[in-house]
């Protein structure tokens, strides 16, 4: 069997004829849903990754520049009373 | 492979946030107290001693002048004036002891105020940071 090499034309047809095959596959067989719900569920993954890495250390860092939380055994005694008491008493040590 | 770390990221993140031993011990010893009528029983987190220490305190107020007495007898108060400190014992602060590295507690009592506060010192820089913080301020 004579073998003859394709015409650039030829060689470009035949490609774009497979890619359109290729892509139809794709699309058939449900590929090309499956690859984009893949990235949007890793994005949206990475997202929330984003946001625990800045938003978690937030909430644990200090609420006032002073102290980070007060808590007591009496109800209706202001934080900053305690705060102040407990620096004054350090100062008359 | 990829999925499970983007997926427990977060969780280390959480866990890592949460738990830590000295909040604990400061816990215990303000749960010790916390329950007694006559006491006014606080915990101040974090308190700032300088830019990059800050400690956990304890206060013990009396509510009236026999729950000071009884205190100034549980804590072994001689003087009946002014301002008392000591090191302390973590888990029973009226008893002294002295530095040796190890978790330790300032005790201040004031009879003025009639009020205790526990500064619990987990390490060298806490302790050096209090002294600081009393050398400066009283300067200021």
């Amino acid at each position: 069997m004579e073998q003859r090499r394709l015409t650039d034309n030829e060689f470009d047809q035949l490609w774009q004829e497979a890619s359109a095959r290729s892509q139809g596959l794709r699309l058939s067989e449900g590929y090309g849903q499956w690859q984009r719900n893949r990235r949007r569920t890793l994005g949206t993954l990475a997202m929330l990754t984003v946001v625990a890495a800045v938003a978690l250390p937030l909430l644990g860092s200090p609420r006032s520049d002073v102290y980070e939380h007060v808590y007591c055994n009496r109800i209706g005694v202001a934080d900053s009373q305690w705060v102040t008491l407990a620096e004054d008493l350090l100062l008359e040590a | 492979m990829k999925r499970l770390y983007i997926l427990l990221l977060p969780l280390v993140l959480l866990l890592s946030c949460t738990g830590e031993p000295e909040e604990v011990a400061v816990d215990a010893l303000y749960q010790s107290y916390a329950s007694r009528q006559e006491l006014k029983v606080a915990k101040v987190s974090g308190l700032k001693l300088c830019d990059t220490v800050r400690i956990d305190v304890v206060l013990l107020q009396a509510e009236d002048e026999a729950a000071w007495r009884q205190m100034a007898v549980e804590f072994g108060l001689r003087d009946t004036t002014g301002t008392t400190s000591w090191l302390g014992d973590t888990l029973d602060p009226a008893q002294r002891t002295a530095w040796d590295g190890q978790p330790v507690v300032r005790v201040i009592a004031s009879h003025e105020r009639q009020t205790i506060g526990l500064y619990r010192i987990e390490n060298e820089a806490q302790y050096d940071a209090l002294i600081d913080y009393q050398l400066n301020h009283i300067k200021n």
